[in-house]
Order: C-alpha cells, then sequence, then structure tokens
C-alpha cells in the first residue's frame, strides 16, 4: 500500500510537524524536547490480522493519560498524545514552574483537577500544532475538536485494543522525551482510508516535484 | 442577529461570550454578567481586550488570530495563566477561569465563541491540598530530624557527649562476634577519677560535672582517633583500644593516659589536681564475650584500687 520511498517522505514531514510542536512544548516547560525518529506504520483493519504494533516503544502498559483530539472534513481521524500518568504529574510542575528535581526520585502520579486542564492544554498546542501542519500540507482546511484528557488504565492485553480503537487504518506515532523531567510522550495519529489515500496522493505528487 | 437564542445563552451555568472577527463583543451571557458586575449593554461593541486585559498581550491576541485564521480551537487553563477576568473584589480574592475559544460560523459569519468555566472553587481546593501537603513535608521532616536526635541522645551521655553505657556495651558485642582482623586483639580499660566523690563535695557538681567534660577531652587525646571512648556512668569512663600489636603497645597507651592526668584541670582559675586509675582486659585472650571483658577489666581496676594507689594493671 506504501512504499519506502513514500514511507521515508512521512516521516521526514512528521519529524518537521513534530519539530514544530515540540519547540511549543519546550517553551511551555521550559526546558529541551529530545525528539527520536517516528515511524510510519499501516494497519488494515479489513485483515481481521492482529496488528504487530510496537506497543511496548510506543507506551509502556499501565496508567497513562490520553488526550484525543478528533480531526475532520476532507481529511480526517484521531490524534493522540499519550504520557505514562507517573510522568505526566512531572510536566504539568515544570509547566506551572513548580517542577524539583527531587520530584524525579518519587513516581507521583496523584494528578489534580487542575492539573487536567494543563495537560488539555498542553495537548490543545501540540496536537493543534501537528494536525494543522498536515492541514497546510494537504492545502485544506480542517475542523478541529478540542482533547479530551482520561487518565486510564490499560493492561499488557488492552494495550493493542485501546490503540485498534481509535485506528482507521493508517498511524503514524513518533516520541519524544522532555531533557530535564525524562517525561516521555507519544503522539499518535490515525487517519480514514480516505484520508490515507490523499495524503498517499500528496506525497506521490511531492515525490514527483522532488524527482523531476 | 434575532436568530440568536439569547435566552439559552442566559439559562448556562458557564460564561459565554461572543465576538466578531474584529474581536468586538456582541453577546455577553447572564452568567458574565452576575460575575464581572458588567453589564451586557456596557460591553456590547467593545474590543474583547477591554473586558480580558490579558488579551492586549501579544501572544494572547496571537492566539485568537490563529483560532479565527485556521479554525483550530484553543484551550487555556487558569492554572497555567492565572485569572482572565477581575471579578469584584467581595466574590473572591482571586478569581480563575478556564477559556476555551473555538470558531462558529452563524448565518455565514465566521464568529469566535469563547466559553468561561469558573474554577475559582477547585483551584483555591487544589492549592490548600498543595500547601497542605507541602505543611506536612516540613512537618515529616521535623519528625525525622528529631527522631535522629532522639536516637543520638540515647545512645551518647548529654554531659560529655561521648558513647553511653549502652552504646559500648553494643559497640563491644559487635567487635566480639566481628570477624574484621582491625577487631582482633582489643584492649578493654575500664576507668574511674580516684576520688571523685570529694571533688564534688568540696567544689560542688558544676565544678564535678566541667572536669568529666575536660576528662572526657583527655581521654580522647590520648588514644588514636579510630579508637572507641565512652562514659559508662558517674566518673566510670571506658576505653578500647584496636588492633593491638603487643602488650607494649597497650602499655605505652596507658601511659599516655596516665601523662593526661599529670597536669592539674584548670576550671575558671581554679586548678585541681586528680589522679585516675584503670584496669585492662585483651580480647580475646581474657574473654570472648562483652559481659566477661568488662569484668575482668573491672577486676583489675579493683585490684589497683586496693593498693591505695593511681595506676593501671592488666587482668
Amino acid at each position: 500500500m506504501i512504499n519506502e520511498e513514500q514511507k521515508d517522505l512521512l516521516k521526514e514531514y512528521m519529524n518537521v510537524f513534530v519539530g514544530k510542536a515540540a519547540s511549543l512544548l519546550s517553551e511551555m516547560a521550559n526546558q529541551r524536547v529530545l525528539l527520536h525518529v517516528p515511524e510510519v506504520e499501516i494497519l488494515s483493519m479489513e485483515d481481521g490480522n492482529d496488528w504487530e504494533l510496537p506497543t511496548d516503544r510506543l507506551f509502556k502498559y499501565g496508567h497513562i493519560v490520553s488526550s484525543t483530539m478528533k480531526f475532520g472534513y476532507d481529511f480526517s481521524g484521531r490524534a493522540l498524545l499519550i504520557f505514562p500518568a507517573s510522568k505526566a504529574k512531572l510536566l504539568v510542575d515544570a509547566c506551572l514552574g513548580e517542577f524539583d528535581t527531587r520530584d524525579l526520585q518519587s513516581v507521583c502520579s496523584d494528578l489534580e483537577d487542575t492539573d487536567f486542564d494543563v495537560l488539555k492544554e498542553i495537548s490543545n498546542v501540540i496536537l493543534n500544532c501537528v494536525i494543522g501542519e498536515f492541514g497546510n500540507m494537504l492545502g485544506v482546511k480542517l475542523e478541529f475538536s478540542l482533547p479530551d484528557v482520561e487518565l486510564i488504565f490499560v493492561s499488557e492485553e488492552e494495550q493493542k485494543l485501546y490503540l485498534k480503537n481509535s485506528v482507521h487504518i493508517m498511524i503514524f506515532y513518533t516520541a519524544f522525551t522532555l531533557a530535564e523531567t525524562k517525561v516521555d510522550g507519544v503522539i499518535v495519529i490515525a487517519l480514514s482510508v480516505n484520508s490515507l489515500n490523499m495524503l498517499i496522493s500528496k506525497i506521490d505528487a511531492l515525490l514527483g516535484e522532488l524527482n523531476d | 442577529m434575532t436568530s440568536i437564542p439569547i435566552d439559552i445563552f442566559n439559562k448556562l451555568s458557564i460564561g459565554l461570550i461572543l465576538v466578531d472577527k474584529k474581536q468586538k463583543i456582541f453577546v455577553w451571557n447572564h452568567w458574565m454578567e452576575n460575575k464581572t458586575q458588567l453589564q451586557a449593554e456596557s460591553v456590547f461593541g467593545k474590543q474583547f481586550s477591554e473586558v480580558c486585559p490579558k488579551f492586549k498581550e501579544l501572544n494572547y491576541k496571537k492566539m485568537i488570530d490563529t483560532v479565527i485564521e485556521t479554525g483550530q480551537g484553543r484551550f487555556l487553563s487558569g492554572a497555567l495563566h492565572g485569572p482572565f477576568f477581575d471579578y469584584l473584589p467581595s466574590e473572591a480574592a482571586l478569581t480563575i477561569q478556564n477559556l476555551q475559544i473555538e470558531q462558529i460560523i452563524l448565518e455565514d459569519r465566521e464568529l469566535i465563541l469563547i466559553q468561561v468555566n469558573d474554577i475559582t472553587s477547585q483551584y483555591h481546593t487544589v492549592h490548600q491540598m498543595k500547601s497542605f501537603i507541602k505543611n506536612l513535608e516540613v512537618e515529616n521532616e521535623e519528625i525525622r530530624q528529631a527522631e535522629s536526635e532522639a536516637r543520638e541522645m540515647a545512645i551518647h551521655d548529654e554531659l560529655t557527649g561521648l558513647p553511653n553505657r549502652i552504646n559500648f556495651i553494643n559497640h563491644l558485642k559487635e567487635i566480639v562476634k566481628s570477624q574484621n582482623s582491625r577487631y582482633y586483639n582489643t584492649a578493654v580499660i575500664f576507668l574511674d577519677i580516684d576520688d571523685f566523690k570529694n571533688i564534688n563535695d568540696t567544689y560542688g557538681h558544676l565544678v564535678g560535672d566541667t572536669l568529666l567534660k575536660m576528662t572526657a577531652k583527655r581521654l580522647k587525646a590520648a588514644v588514636h582517633s579510630t579508637d572507641f571512648v565512652a562514659r559508662l556512668s558517674g566518673d566510670e569512663f571506658t576505653l578500647l583500644l584496636y588492633a593491638i600489636s603487643s602488650k607494649d603497645h597497650v602499655t605505652a597507651v596507658a601511659n599516655r593516659i596516665m601523662a593526661q592526668f599529670m597536669n592539674p584541670f584548670d576550671i575558671n582559675g581554679l586548678k585541681i589536681s586528680v589522679t585516675c586509675s584503670f584496669g585492662i582486659s585483651m580480647f580475646p585472650f581474657d574473654g570472648t564475650d562483652a559481659v566477661s571483658l568488662l569484668h575482668k577489666a573491672d577486676t583489675a581496676l579493683y585490684r589497683v584500687k586496693n593498693n591505695k594507689k593511681s595506676g593501671y594493671q592488666f587482668y
């Protein structure tokens, strides 16, 4: 469905988009954000096969804070931002200027109401940026929902299922780490079949321009 | 704007503001009126930044512009940004709101919907909880400190600061059990100050206590810094000399201890001359348990005392 050349270009774009989002997060949390190499996976629900998702690289099972945002019209899907719950508090504290290096020693997952508000804003800024960049690339106007933030427990068995529910056919993911707080986060973008086709057409056009 | 269901807006239990693309207000619901004491008529046509001064700042202005340009909704957390609207002072010392800014299309017009959610009570509850936790941490630290001091006090003599009887006995028990070669050949010294009762009776307890403190210092000066000096009770002191190479080695230290008592003690100009006596037992030759080693050192001391002359004896 997608060849290596297309995959590489998608990875490159994803890297640039997440890089822009990371710089916004860096401003909010007042620390460096390190980006990992993005991955592109194509998962067909129609096959009914069990997906070989590298879930252990995405997020560890257990309590996670997951923000989900729907986007729509011509290019539609869902974007997710996932943090381990134990580290989400560190991220909030960093944004509120309450970060203390002693906190690194304790695994604190006691998130208060206002902490969820801060996480909602962080997700809003990051996911808007990444999805907005996809819209710009494709030259389409997108409608965005505000993210829903949930603290959920995902068991080892449910780990794949959790993503499956959010995924239509294609998944891009990328991971990043906040340098000082060692907070790892994952951005996952899931697209519908039509949106995937639109994206592949655009990628082909871009590759054509590059090859000309 | 007749089609805008103003009545519905007014029934909402959150703040609702509608502004046009130029950010001019034309809907300000009852909730906003009640909270800010600003009547709708007084804010109509005003720029949003006039009622919410934070939005005069460039980065906030840009947020609304981005919503207009891209259609991307924006959520602003009060916990992160602080208050957006200054309510009347009687309402609360500090009020905090979350804002949700989204684009809507109404009668073919692109408008900006601003929802205001008051989170003052949650915010204050969270802050109270945070300061409560901080206070608990401070108290916990104080308790830990006090426990640590209490532990130290329980095993040290308050007057001289030396390890006390419990500490000494426990230490000696560890030595006899230890496989560490450093403790093999340890001398146990049991010492008391000759006629100390007379010092107390003649000069008073205050002088007696000062003399004991000075004795502790002199004993420590006579031995190696890694050796062990303790105060058992009253004028009784015990010492442990480690890694003894020969009897001569112990004799040399014993003579240094005696030498410490050659010069009189100067207590506030009062010169007091005292002597000491002590008995010495050797681990493992004289015993392999703490009680018998201490007992044998005490027996040797008793023999010195019976001679009515200061000095020392081996068991």
